[in-house]
């Protein structure tokens, strides 16, 4: 993979907000409980689903951002249990953002959840859609869970 | 229920593609309750239900935000799944207001189908098989069922009348392949699982057989067919590639005599195929007659074994597999032959007997 043995900068910010970007442990091998980016996916190919959710704005009302990254007609799979989608909480003003591939199920019982909502949201795979990232028929099942 | 029916200027269900109004965005459609009758879900949790020759039935429920990914009924039971939870309530008697009992399992999935012993079945991701079970007071006992000791996917499922007892239930678990085994009134029995390492399977279809066997059609993301003699006893299933299949896999169905497969890009009627592999011929070196039409498809649902109901980006269409086939609508061939002929072949799978399943009971919270 890229297994990190410690958390690694972005050289570079997001060339639209300037968000310095941290390539965290905890999802390149060191927690196999957390979600898993893919072994090939390279840093930098990581680096630029999160470039692209902030050049193109794609955030939730909490300032998360996601991301996805088109390949062929299709969507690249970016984590271990073929996820399609990436996640990169809100980070606060000054510090660098993290990411991770999301699963597409909530697989958490609601006391566990602390009031969060299953994310994204289907405002965020609708302004997906309206970008170009993603087609009609791809925002229909991505927000089903399905692959796309 | 909803008073403003999901169909535009017209009611019936005899055109090919049905005029919906432009807000409704359906998610998913399916069979409904009885023969002649289809079910619509849609992207903010309605279902709609359109019986033959009757205005359609709308149904909201408050606790379902979420794009309805499956529906299955038993009776005047509905099970309704999205990525958040999977819901079952009780639909009210013919021309009652109101919805009756309702229940809500907290945990996504990626659809749910119905089982002869009067249960659901929801596969949950990692989480593993949801499973209910009817008990007294219209209340649904709930576990959930997962291969011991081996993270697996639990993507989708499909069952069938066991050809012993009970049900077969088959699930498609992404790379980790497929996972055959029993459902029986007191639960599962043992898995057998078949994994054929770079097949990411998407979806599976039982096909019917007459001689007291299993067979299965199995598809992957990349439209590979994986076909199985007899999915609890075939140690080498053919896996199949056909070059010129467009897009990414979405479902595999398998009616008639002929195997139909839906990506991204197209709807693919594949004619003899199944005819032929159940009959036993070699598929190896045997060009397929293909017919395809092209179409932005979202998913789709077989209903009474003969129409395919299709969600497309923009609407739903119909499709009745045993005469459209020849029909201009589906003469787009694949080919200038119009016909495909097998690119690769694989045969060599890891196949687990005997399988152990760890069973936890979960609630049901009452919505």
């Amino acid at each position: 993979m890229p297994t990190l043995p410690n958390d690694q900068l972005h050289p570079t910010p997001t060339q639209r907000s300037g968000y310095q970007y941290l390539f965290t442990t905890k999802h390149h091998g060191a927690d196999l409980q957390a979600a898993q980016w893919l072994p090939e996916l390279l840093l930098e190919e990581e680096f630029a689903v999160f470039d692209r959710a902030d050049q193109l704005e794609i955030a939730d009302g909490d300032g998360w951002l996601y991301g996805v990254q088109p390949e062929g007609s299709g969507l690249r799979e970016l984590g271990t249990w073929s996820q399609q989608l990436a996640a990169f909480p809100h980070a606060r003003l000054g510090e660098a953002w993290h990411g991770y591939p999301l699963m597409p199920l909530n697989e958490r019982a609601p006391q566990n959840r602390r009031g969060e909502k299953m994310r994204p949201s289907k405002a965020v795979f609708l302004k997906m859609e309206l970008a170009g990232v993603i087609t009609t028929a791809q925002r229909k099942r991505l927000m089903k869970g399905d692959h796309a | 229920m909803s008073e403003h029916g999901p169909m535009g200027n017209a009611h019936s269900t005899d055109i090919e593609k049905w005029p919906l109004n432009p807000d409704v965005d359906v998610s998913w459609a399916g069979p409904g309750r009885h023969t002649g009758e289809y079910c619509l879900g849609t992207s903010d949790g309605k279902i709609w239900i359109i019986p033959p020759n009757r205005p359609p039935i709308g149904y909201d429920f408050e606790i379902i935000q979420e794009a309805v990914n499956g529906v299955a009924f038993l009776g005047s039971t509905v099970a309704i799944s999205t990525r958040v939870a999977v819901t079952i309530v009780e639909l009210p008697s013919s021309g009652a207001d109101g919805l009756g009992r309702r229940g809500q399992f907290p945990f996504g999935a990626h659809g749910v189908i119905a089982t002869t012993h009067g249960g659901f079945i929801a596969p949950l991701g990692l989480k593993g098989l949801m499973n209910t079970k009817p008990i007294t007071g219209g209340e649904h006992l709930v576990t959930v069922t997962q291969i011991s000791n081996r993270p697996v996917y639990y993507y989708k499922t499909t069952s069938a009348p066991s050809p012993t007892s009970g049900d077969t239930i088959v699930c498609a678990m992404r790379r980790d392949g497929i996972a055959a085994t029993e459902l029986a009134p007191n639960g599962f029995g043992t898995a057998r699982t078949l994994t054929l390492p770079g097949l990411d399977v998407v979806d599976t279809c039982l096909l019917k057989s007459e001689s007291g066997t299993q067979p299965l059609v199995a598809l992957g993301k990349d439209s590979t067919l994986a076909l199985f003699r007899d999915v609890f006893h075939d140690d080498a299933p053919i896996a199949i590639q056909y070059e010129g299949l467009k897009g990414t896999g979405y479902r595999v169905f398998g009616t008639g005599d002929d195997i139909f497969i839906l990506t991204s890009r197209a709807l693919y009627c594949m004619h003899d195929l199944k005819r032929l592999f159940i009959e036993g011929h070699s598929l190896r070196d045997r060009p397929i007659a293909v017919q395809a039409k092209a179409m932005e498809a979202v998913d789709a649902n077989l209903c009474d074994d003969e129409k395919l109901i299709v969600v497309l980006s923009d609407g739903v269409t119909r499709f009745d597999m045993r005469t459209s086939i020849g029909d201009e609508s589906l003469k787009t061939t694949v080919s200038s032959q119009g016909s495909l002929r097998p690119s690769a072949v694989a045969r060599d799978w890891q196949v687990a007997e005997g399988v152990s399943l760890t069973t936890h009971e979960q609630a049901l919270i009452a919505a």
